[in-house]
C-alpha cells in the first residue's frame, strides 16, 4: 500500500519537476530544425480516468514529460474538461507512443519559417482530422515573440509584440521578428467536440530558421611589414564558428577569381600588385547548414598603392609620433622614400627604413592642431604621391586667430567671423551665447579643456556646417550679449580645439559709411564738407574726411582730416578754383569698433564771386577731307590766366557764327580738346568762359574764310642754335598791318621721322617782328607764320629752322672712337711683339762675337745700342729676297757658370742653303730632326714664294752676369716658348728640333727642361713677362740690332769652337756684321746653309763692341 | 461673325505658348554654356592658386577616379551629362566649403545640358560605373583634400576641353 501510494507521488514530482523546466525558455526546444525550417507535432488526448489523475487534485497545472515530448495542462481548466497535449518531433505518421499509452489522440502539423527577407516568422497549423469522424473545431496560434531585455541587463525573458490568428483546420499566422537574437513562443488553444484543448508553449529560435547573411564591413589593414589582412564582420552574432569564403578578382569584367576560404573572420591577401582595383566579395557558411551559404556580400573595391600605420594618430604637443609607410608599389623602394608634413618635405634624418617597403617616420607636434603625412616617392624634380595620408591629431587648444565684424547694414544684424587653419582640416565652427557682457563671463569658461564635453549645452554650430571654411557668418545675432567661439577639428573627438574668444558684437560692428556727403569750395581757399551719419549704431562716432582734386595728377594723393565729432568740416585748400572729390567715413567714438568703408565720393561745388572778365586765347588745327567736302577744325587752347582767387572758370563755352547768320554755341569742360566741321565759306567762332555767376566779356574770336588770303609777309628767316630757335620775319609795305601774329610748328617728341606729334603755336603782337623759342629740337622743324586779321588769316609763310644733325655728330664721334681703338691697338701689338722679340736674345755671354767683352765695365746698355726708341716696325716686314743666317757658336764651356766663357761666342752668317744639312750634320751630332726642320719651312709657301728673309736682334745688356742668371733660368721655357709660339708646324712635327739643338748648345744640357715641351702657350707668357719685368726692373737698357744680309753678301759665321751652335737670320747685311761673320767663316769651313730658317730673330751683344757695327745697319733697315 | 476674334486670340495664345516653349537658340545656348564652364574653371583655378602646397606633388594616376580619366574626351550632349554627373557625385563627397559654390555651378550647367538633350530628344543613359565610384568615394571620401585636388583638376581640364569642342553639343 505505502509503495503504491508513493510510486505515484514519485512519478508526480518527476513530473512536475519536468513541467517546470517545460516552461523555461532554455529547456523548451521542441520540434525540429530542418532546412531553415522548424517541424512539430501537436497531439493532444482526451484522457480516461485513471490513478494519475486523482494524485493531482490539488495541482493547477501538471505537465507530463515523454521522451522529447512536453505535455501542460492550463491552469484553471477543470481537469476533467480539457485535453492533455504533447509535442512531439514532426513525423509524416502518427506517433505510435501515443497509442500505446491508450489515448484517443488529436494530432495537428505545425510549421514554421522566415520570410520576407527574414523578418517575418511564418507558422502553419493543420489538424489531422481522423478518418471517417465528423468533428467541429476552432484553433487559435498565438505568436508573440521573447527576446531580452537589454536595460535590465538579465537574462529574463521579456515578452513583446503579439499575434493570433484563428481558424478550423487549418490555420497560418505571421508575426514579425525584429531581433536578430531571440525566439518567438508557439501556443495552440481550441475546442474540438466542445473540448478545450491547450498546446505548451514552444519556443521557437529564429537564430536557426535564419539563412546566414552576407558578411560586411568589409575593409583591409596593412601590418608594419607590409602584408595586407582582409577583415569583416559578421552579421550574425552566432554562437558558433562561420565557415568563411573569399574571392577576390583583378579583372573588371570579373571573369576569373581568386578563392580563399577561411575560418575566421580574416584573410591574409597576398599577391596583390599596387594600383590595380581589386573586386572582393566575402560570404558565409553556418555548420548547422553546411549545404548552405550565404549571398556574397556587397563588392568592396581594393586598391593599394601607399598605407600608413596608423592611419590617424592621437598625440599631444612635444610628443614624439611614429607613422609608417608601406609602399604596395615594388618600384617604389622606402630607401628612397620622402616625407611630407602638410605638404613640405620633412628632413631625412627623421625617416627610417623598416624593409624594403616600409619607410618610417618620426615627427614630434610642437603644438595643437592637424597635421598630415604623405609618404611619396621622387619622381623627376617632384614627388609622386598617393592620395592617402596619414592624419595627426595633437590634442589640446590651438590658436585660431578668429577675428569678428558685426554688421548692421542689412535688416538683421550679423556677424562674420574668419579664422586661420590648416589647409588640410576639417572644422566645425561652434559658438555658445552668455547672457550679459564678456567681461563678467567666468574665467572657468575661457579655460575649456580638451575634455570638457559638458559645456557643449547651449553650444551652436555654424549654419554652414562641417567643412573646410575659413568664414561663418551668423544671422539673428545678439548685439549687446557675450559670443564665445571656437573651432572643432573634425575627426579629433573633441580633444583638438582652437582657444575660445569672447566677443560681444556691439564692440565689433563696422558702420555704414555717412550719406548725403556735400562740398563746396569757395574763394576764401575753403572746402567745406558735411554729411549725414548713420542711424545704427547708436552710439556716437567720430569721422574722417579726405579729398583730392577732380583732375588728379599721378603725383597727388589724398589728404585726410580727422578725426572730426562733428558732421560738418571746414578745410582749407590751395587751389579755390579746382573741384575736390570728397569722401567721408565713420567709426565708434569710445569704445572699439572699425571704420565704415568710405563713402560714394562726392565732388565739390565752386563757387566764385564774380564772373570770369576774359576769355581763352585760341587756335585752329584745321584737316581738309576733300571726299566729304568739309574741313574738321580742332580749337587748341592757352590756359586762362588766373584774374584772381575770387573768379573761377568751370568751363568753355564756344560760339559759332556761319556765314548765313546761323549761330550756336557748345559748352565744353576746361582742359580739353574742341572738333567741329567746317562747312561753310565764312565761320565766325568765339570763346568764352564761364562760371556759376557768368560768362566772360572779353573774349578771343577767330573768322575762318576759304576765300584766297592776302599776303604781307615778305620774309620769314629762322635761325637755330643749341636750344634756341630765332624767328624775324618783315612785312610788305602796301599791306596793312595785321592784328597779331601765330606761329605754329609741330612738336615732334624727338620723332622727327614719322612726322608726327603734337601742334603748338604762340601768338605775337602786330609790332613785333621777331621772336626767340627756346625748348628741344630735333634735327629741322618747319615753322609756319600766319598774319591774322580781323576778318580772317593771311597768307602764312613758312621756313625751316636746320640744325646739325645729330647723326653726324653721333658718326664723328664713333669715328673717333675708333680711331682712339684703333691706336691703342697698334701700340699694344707692337709692345707685344717688342715682348716676342725679347724671348729670342740670347744671352751675349755665350755668343762669339761677344768673346772678350767685359760687360761690367760697360756703362749702361744705352753704349751698346744705338736704337734708343726701341724697336721699328720695319725689320718685321720681308722686303727682299735676300737671306741671311747668322749662326753663334758657343763653347760648351759657355754654359758653364763661368762668366769669362760666356764672352766666347762666335756669331756665324750663312745664306748657303745647298750646305746647310752638312753644315748641320758636321756641326751637331744629330742632324735629322734639323733636316726635317729645314724641309718643313721650305715647303711652306711662305719660304717657298715668297721671300725667306729672317732676321735676328742683337741685344746688349749691362750687366752680364745678372742677365745670365736670369737666362739660365728662362731659357729653355723662353726658348720653347718662341718656338712654340713662331713655328708650330716645327713643334708640333718633331720635338727635339732646331731649338731642341740650339738650347742644346746655349743652355745647359743637362737641363731637363729641354725637351719637355715646345708648345706650352702658357708658360711661354709667364715666362715673357716674368722676363720683362725683370728686365725692366734692373734697368737693363737694351738696343736692338737688326742683322741683314743681301743674297750676294752671305756667308756663314763660325765660332771658333764649334761645340754649340746658335743660328740667326738676318733680314738685310750689316757691314760689320757680315765682316764679322767672314772672319768666323774663315776660322771655320763647317757650315754652308742652304735654306734659311726661321731661327732666334734678335740677340744680344756687347755694348761696346756692337754698337759701332750696327749703327749703320741698322740704318739699311 | 463673333468667332473669328476668338479664333485668333486662340492662335496667338497657341503661338505665344509655343515660343515659350521653344528652347533657346543654338548660339546662345552655346556661349551659355561656354560662359559657365570657364566660371567653373576659372573659379577652380582660384581655388588652386590659393592652396599652392600640391605645386611639388604629383597625385593624379591613372587608377584613381577612373571613371572620371584626365583625357576623357568629349563625345556629345549624352556623355557631357554623365561625365558631369560623376564629378557632381564627387564633389557631393568633399565637405562643404571651397566646393560649395562649385556644385551648385556644375549643377546649373548640368541642368543646362539636360535641358539641351530633351529638346535634341537625347535618350538618358545609365551609367554603369556608378557602384565602383560610390565605393571609391566611401574609401577615399577622408582623403578630401587630395581627392579634391585630383577631382578638381581633372574637372578643369575636362571643362576646358568642353569649351573647345562645342560644336560636340549638336549631336547627342
Amino acid at each position: 500500500m505505502f509503495l503504491c501510494m508513493m510510486l505515484p507521488l514519485l512519478v508526480n514530482i518527476l513530473i512536475a519537476v519536468h513541467g517546470v523546466a517545460a516552461l523555461s525558455p532554455v529547456s523548451s526546444r521542441p520540434g525540429r530544425y530542418q532546412d531553415f525550417q522548424w517541424r512539430a507535432q501537436l497531439c493532444c488526448e482526451w484522457p480516461s480516468v485513471g490513478p494519475s489523475a486523482n494524485t493531482n487534485d490539488a495541482s493547477a497545472s501538471r505537465s507530463v514529460k515523454t521522451t522529447n515530448t512536453s505535455v501542460t495542462q492550463i491552469r484553471g481548466l477543470p481537469e476533467s474538461a480539457s485535453y492533455q497535449c504533447s509535442i512531439q518531433n514532426f513525423t509524416n505518421g502518427m506517433d505510435t507512443s501515443t497509442e500505446s499509452q491508450g489515448f484517443s489522440a488529436e494530432c495537428f502539423d505545425i510549421l514554421c519559417h522566415l520570410e520576407d527577407e527574414q523578418a517575418n516568422l511564418i507558422c502553419f497549423l493543420k489538424y489531422r482530422r481522423a478518418p471517417d469522424t465528423i468533428t467541429t473545431s476552432t484553433f487559435t496560434v498565438n505568436l508573440q515573440q521573447v527576446g531580452k531585455d537589454l536595460t535590465l541587463h538579465t537574462d529574463a525573458p521579456i515578452h513583446t509584440n503579439q499575434t493570433q490568428c484563428s481558424g478550423e483546420d487549418a490555420v497560418t499566422c505571421s508575426i514579425a521578428v525584429h531581433a536578430a537574437k531571440g525566439s518567438v513562443s508557439l501556443l495552440i488553444s481550441g475546442f474540438i467536440n466542445g473540448r478545450s484543448l491547450q498546446s505548451p508553449e514552444m519556443h521557437i529560435s529564429t537564430d536557426y530558421l535564419r539563412k546566414p547573411e552576407p558578411p560586411f564591413n568589409l575593409h583591409y589593414n596593412v601590418t608594419i611589414e607590409g602584408e595586407v589582412v582582409f577583415t569583416w564582420s559578421d552579421s550574425q552574432s552566432s554562437r558558433y564558428p562561420l565557415n568563411y569564403e573569399i574571392r577576390y578578382s583583378s579583372n573588371t569584367s570579373l571573369q576569373h577569381w581568386e578563392v580563399v576560404n577561411t575560418h575566421h573572420p580574416w584573410v591574409s591577401l597576398k599577391e596583390l600588385s599596387s594600383g590595380i582595383i581589386y573586386t572582393v566579395q566575402v560570404r558565409s557558411q553556418s555548420p548547422q547548414h553546411l549545404q548552405y551559404w550565404s549571398n556574397w556580400s556587397q563588392p568592396f573595391y581594393l586598391t593599394l598603392n601607399v598605407s600608413y600605420i596608423p592611419a590617424e594618430v592621437f598625440t599631444r604637443p612635444d610628443a614624439e609620433v611614429t607613422v609608417y609607410g608601406v609602399f604596395h608599389n615594388h618600384s617604389w623602394s622606402a630607401r628612397r622614400a620622402v616625407w611630407m608634413l602638410n605638404g613640405q618635405v620633412i628632413p631625412e634624418s627623421q625617416y627610417r627604413v623598416v624593409n624594403e617597403r616600409v619607410s618610417a617616420v618620426t615627427i614630434r607636434s610642437k603644438e595643437p592642431g592637424f597635421d598630415t603625412l604623405l609618404c611619396c616617392h621622387p619622381w623627376g624634380e617632384r614627388y609622386k604621391c598617393n592620395i592617402a595620408y596619414a592624419k595627426v591629431y595633437t590634442e589640446g587648444l590651438f590658436d585660431a586667430n578668429i577675428t569678428c565684424q558685426t554688421d548692421q547694414r542689412s535688416r538683421t544684424d550679423s556677424m562674420t567671423c574668419k579664422w586661420n587653419k590648416s589647409a588640410w582640416a576639417v572644422v566645425r565652427f561652434l559658438y555658445k551665447t552668455y547672457n550679459g557682457m564678456c567681461e563678467v563671463i567666468p574665467p572657468d569658461e575661457g579655460v575649456m579643456t580638451a575634455v570638457q564635453e559638458d559645456s557643449m549645452v547651449g553650444v551652436k554650430e555654424c549654419p554652414d556646417g562641417v567643412g573646410d571654411f575659413r568664414e561663418c557668418t551668423l544671422q539673428g545675432l545678439s548685439l549687446f550679449s557675450c559670443y564665445k567661439l571656437w573651432l572643432v577639428v573634425e575627426g579629433g573627438h573633441g580633444k583638438v580645439r582652437s582657444r575660445p574668444i569672447f566677443v560681444a558684437p556691439v564692440d565689433y560692428v563696422r558702420p555704414s559709411p555717412p550719406s548725403d556727403l556735400e562740398g563746396d569750395t569757395f574763394p576764401n581757399q575753403t572746402l567745406s564738407a558735411s554729411w549725414r551719419r548713420p542711424h545704427l549704431p547708436a552710439y556716437e562716432l567720430q569721422y574722417e574726411l579726405r579729398y583730392v582734386p577732380s583732375r588728379r595728377m599721378a603725383d597727388l594723393q589724398w589728404k585726410v582730416v580727422g578725426p572730426l565729432i562733428d558732421t560738418s568740416v571746414e578745410v582749407l585748400v590751395e587751389d579755390p578754383c579746382v573741384q575736390y572729390e570728397v569722401q567721408v567715413r565713420c567709426k565708434r567714438l569710445h569704445g572699439s569698433g572699425y571704420w565704415s568703408d568710405w563713402s560714394k565720393p562726392h565732388m565739390s561745388t565752386v563757387y566764385s564771386t564774380e564772373a570770369p572778365g576774359r576769355g581763352p586765347d585760341f587756335w585752329r588745327v584745321i584737316q581738309e577731307d576733300t571726299e566729304k567736302n568739309h574741313s574738321n577744325v580742332t580749337l587748341l587752347f592757352k590756359p586762362i590766366p588766373a584774374e584772381g582767387p575770387s573768379i573761377c572758370v568751370q568751363g568753355l563755352v564756344v560760339e559759332h557764327q556761319a556765314s548765313g547768320g546761323i549761330l550756336w554755341s557748345d559748352d565744353m569742360t576746361l582742359g580739353s580738346f574742341y572738333t567741329f566741321q567746317w562747312k561753310e565759306e565764312v565761320h565766325t567762332i568765339t570763346v568764352m568762359s564761364y562760371n556759376s555767376l557768368g560768362s566772360s566779356v572779353k573774349n578771343s574770336n577767330m573768322t575762318l574764310v576759304r576765300q584766297p588770303k592776302r599776303r604781307c609777309v615778305r620774309s620769314f628767316r629762322a635761325a637755330a642754335n643749341a636750344t634756341c630757335v630765332s624767328l624775324s620775319w618783315t612785312l610788305l609795305s602796301d599791306q596793312p598791318p595785321p592784328a597779331s601774329f601765330v606761329i605754329e610748328w609741330l612738336e615732334l617728341n624727338g620723332d622727327s621721322e614719322q612726322g608726327t606729334g603734337r601742334v603748338e603755336w604762340l601768338r605775337v603782337p602786330s609790332t613785333s617782328r621777331d621772336v626767340h623759342i627756346c625748348r628741344h629740337f630735333y634735327g629741322t622743324e618747319v615753322f609756319r607764320l600766319y598774319p591774322v586779321f580781323v576778318d580772317g588769316e593771311g597768307e602764312p609763310v613758312r621756313c625751316s629752322a636746320a640744325r646739325s644733325d645729330p647723326a653726324a655728330y653721333m658718326l664723328l664721334m664713333i669715328i673717333a672712337f675708333l680711331s682712339v681703338v684703333l691706336f691703342v691697338t697698334l701700340i699694344i701689338s707692337q709692345n707685344q711683339i717688342k715682348r716676342l722679340m725679347w724671348k729670342d736674345v740670347p744671352n751675349p755671354n755665350n755668343c762669339s762675337w761677344a768673346k772678350g767683352m767685359n760687360f761690367k765695365t760697360m756703362e749702361g746698355t744705352d753704349n751698346l745700342f744705338g736704337h734708343r726708341e726701341g724697336l721699328t716696325a720695319c725689320p718685321l716686314l720681308l722686303v727682299s729676297e735676300s737671306v741671311c743666317e747668322a749662326k753663334i757658336v758657343v763653347k760648351p764651356s759657355v754654359f758653364a757658370v763661368d762668366k769669362d766663357q760666356e764672352k766666347e761666342s762666335l756669331l756665324h752668317c750663312s745664306v748657303d742653303g745647298e750646305g746647310k744639312n752638312t753644315n748641320l750634320s758636321t756641326v751637331e751630332g744629330s742632324l735629322e730632326p734639323l733636316s726635317m726642320d729645314i724641309s718643313t719651312v721650305s715647303t711652306t709657301p711662305e719660304t717657298s714664294g715668297q721671300s725667306s728673309v729672317t732676321y735676328s736682334t742683337v741685344l746688349v745688356f749691362d750687366q752680364p752676369m745678372l742677365l745670365r742668371k736670369q737666362q739660365e733660368s728662362l731659357s729653355n721655357s723662353s726658348d720653347e716658348g718662341n718656338f712654340s709660339a713662331n713655328n708650330s708646324d716645327i713643334s708640333g712635327s718633331f720635338p727635339g728640333g732646331l731649338w731642341e739643338l740650339e738650347n742644346q748648345s746655349c743652355s745647359d744640357g743637362t737641363n731637363p727642361r729641354n725637351s719637355s715641351s715646345y708648345n706650352s702657350v702658357e708658360e711661354f707668357s709667364e715666362t715673357s713677362e716674368q722676363e720683362d719685368e725683370t728686365l725692366e726692373s734692373r734697368r737693363m737698357a737694351k738696343e736692338l740690332y737688326y742683322l741683314g744680309m743681301n743674297e750676294e753678301e752671305e756667308e756663314d759665321f763660325h765660332g771658333d769652337e764649334a761645340d754649340a751652335d746658335e743660328t740667326v737670320l738676318c733680314v738685310d747685311s750689316s757691314p760689320e756684321l757680315e765682316r764679322k761673320c767672314s772672319g768666323a767663316s774663315d776660322s771655320s769651313s763647317m757650315s754652308q746653309i742652304s735654306i734659311p730658317l726661321y731661327l732666334p730673330q734678335f740677340r744680344t751683344g756687347a755694348t761696346e763692341l756692337l754698337r759701332e757695327q750696327v749703327e749703320n745697319s741698322a740704318l739699311h733697315l | 461673325m463673333h468667332s473669328y476674334p476668338a479664333l485668333l486670340c486662340s492662335c496667338v495664345v497657341s503661338i505665344l505658348a509655343l515660343c515659350h516653349g521653344l528652347p533657346l537658340p543654338a548660339d546662345t545656348m552655346r556661349n551659355l554654356i561656354k560662359l559657365q564652364a570657364e566660371n567653373i574653371s576659372a573659379r577652380i583655378q582660384r581655388q588652386r592658386d590659393e592652396l599652392p602646397i600640391f605645386h611639388n606633388l604629383i597625385l593624379d594616376s591613372p587608377e584613381l577616379l577612373p571613371e572620371l580619366p584626365s583625357d576623357k574626351p568629349i563625345e556629345g550632349l549624352t556623355s557631357v551629362v554623365e561625365t558631369l554627373s560623376a564629378f557632381q557625385r564627387v564633389l557631393h563627397s568633399l565637405p562643404k566649403g571651397h566646393v560649395t559654390q562649385l556644385r551648385s555651378d556644375v549643377s546649373k550647367l548640368q541642368s543646362d545640358l539636360e535641358e539641351r538633350m530633351s529638346s535634341l530628344q537625347c535618350p538618358h543613359r545609365k551609367t554603369s560605373t556608378e557602384k565602383t565610384l560610390e565605393a571609391f568615394l566611401k574609401n577615399n571620401r577622408m582623403f578630401h583634400i587630395t581627392l579634391g585636388h585630383v577631382a578638381l583638376d581633372r574637372l578643369q581640364k575636362y571643362l576646358q576641353r568642353l569649351t573647345h569642342n562645342l560644336d560636340k553639343l549638336k549631336t547627342c
